[in-house]
């Protein structure tokens, strides 16, 4: 669910010079704008985490494309949930599952987890 | 009370062959408080000895006595080996802005004015910033001499970062109107908002057209709940093609959704690197 600021949330103030000076309402409306803006960007931000994690962990697995490696069916499938993750997750509810992690911080969702 | 006079000129010895004698003006001990000897005013000299006492010598010695002044100004000091030298600022930092906060009420921007002029080519920036919202956005824009940003699409940058679970990432963008630092930064004071490094090299011909280009280094944890760290290597240009008064020469930093809980923010500027 993206993010709505409404204009009461803006800051009263910016801070120049070391001085806190009271911002004009164009200048409020101007920032409100570019925070929504911003938020609205939040699926987009979240699509290339996605996907720099996703191309990450194939990395970790290319080696098992080698001539010499026996590749397992379990690698075949997680690999291939990898590469598919763009086309299967394409609302930011399903990014934010992708993304959701424990308190130690590891990926909590069960696609990451290398067979 | 007795008094001993002596009427005339001539020198008033005490125990002339004796050097093992001291001479004592003693009081009372009833009176406990030190006694004051006062001297004419005549020069004084004192043969041999140690002051030992010095808690109750006060006083300035005028510059003219120390090596009779010679070379003492404003811009000099007294020296071990007894002579006057000029303070070396070569090779030094000279601040040139400053902004620090970190009580409320939050800020929307940070900003710093007019803290590059042509006194320096090479500027160094030590830069903490804090988000009020959690793992936003942080950008960083210049500011003419007037205070308006400088928001047109002058700006190119690119950066690279790892983050502690070895995953790699870009923030890059170019004809862009804003330098784009992180993409999130954690809100939490002790997790250390978005701190680093840049040195900045100003190009300024006599025009007032100019080139600012940025190379730093900082880091953040990119969330509050386990989040993790992230490295950047950082460089941009800011090109200010501005022929007017109104010349780039303030940098400002904000966070893309959501306020500014606190920023301490130097700018200093290299002594001598403008030639």
């Amino acid at each position: 669910m993206v993010k709505v600021w409404k204009i009461d949330e803006v800051s009263q103030n910016k801070f120049v010079n070391n001085e806190i000076i009271p911002l004009t309402d164009a200048e409020k409306q101007a920032i409100l704008a570019r925070w929504n803006s911003y938020e609205a960007g939040s699926p987009t931000r979240k699509l290339s985490e996605i996907r720099s994690l996703r191309n990450y962990k194939l990395q970790q697995t290319d080696y098992f494309s080698l001539n010499d490696m026996t590749l397992t069916d379990e690698m075949k499938s997680y690999r291939k949930g990898l590469r598919d993750i763009p086309q299967n997750n394409t609302t930011e509810e399903q990014y934010d599952l992708l993304l959701a992690r424990d308190e130690q911080g590891n990926l909590t969702n069960a696609i990451w987890s290398k067979p | 009370m007795a008094e001993l006079r002596v009427k005339g000129t001539g020198t008033l010895k005490l125990f002339e062959n004796d050097n093992t004698s001291s001479v004592t003006i003693a009081s009372p001990a009833s009176l406990s408080a030190d006694k004051t000897i006062t001297l004419p005013d005549a020069d004084v000299t004192l043969v041999s000895g140690t002051m030992n006492d010095a808690t109750n010598l006060s006083g300035n010695i005028p510059v003219g006595n120390l090596n009779s002044g010679t070379s003492a100004s404003s811009s000099t000091f007294w020296r071990g080996d007894a002579t006057w030298v000029a303070v070396s600022d070569t090779n030094t930092f000279t601040q040139t802005g400053t902004a620090y906060f970190d009580t409320s009420p939050a800020s929307s921007t940070v900003a710093i004015d007019n803290c590059f002029t042509d006194d320096y080519n090479f500027y160094v920036v030590k830069l903490f910033v804090l988000p009020s919202t959690n793992a936003v956005g942080i950008s960083m824009q210049y500011r003419d001499t007037s205070g308006t940003v400088e928001s047109d699409t002058k700006y190119q940058y690119a950066s690279r970062f790892f983050s502690d679970e070895g995953v790699a990432g870009n923030n890059e963008d170019k004809d862009a109107d804003k330098i784009v630092l992180t993409n999130g930064a954690s809100s939490r004071e002790y997790d250390g908002g978005l701190m680093g490094t840049f040195t900045i090299r100003l190009n300024r011909d006599l025009a007032g057209a100019a080139t600012f280009h940025q190379v730093g280094t900082y880091g953040v944890q990119d969330s509050n709940s386990a989040g993790n760290q992230r490295a950047y290597f950082h460089s941009s240009l800011f090109e200010d093609s501005n022929s007017g008064s109104a010349v780039a020469s303030g940098l400002q930093w904000y966070t893309e959704s959501g306020n500014m809980e606190q920023a301490n923010i130097k700018v200093y500027g290299l002594v001598g690197s403008a030639s």
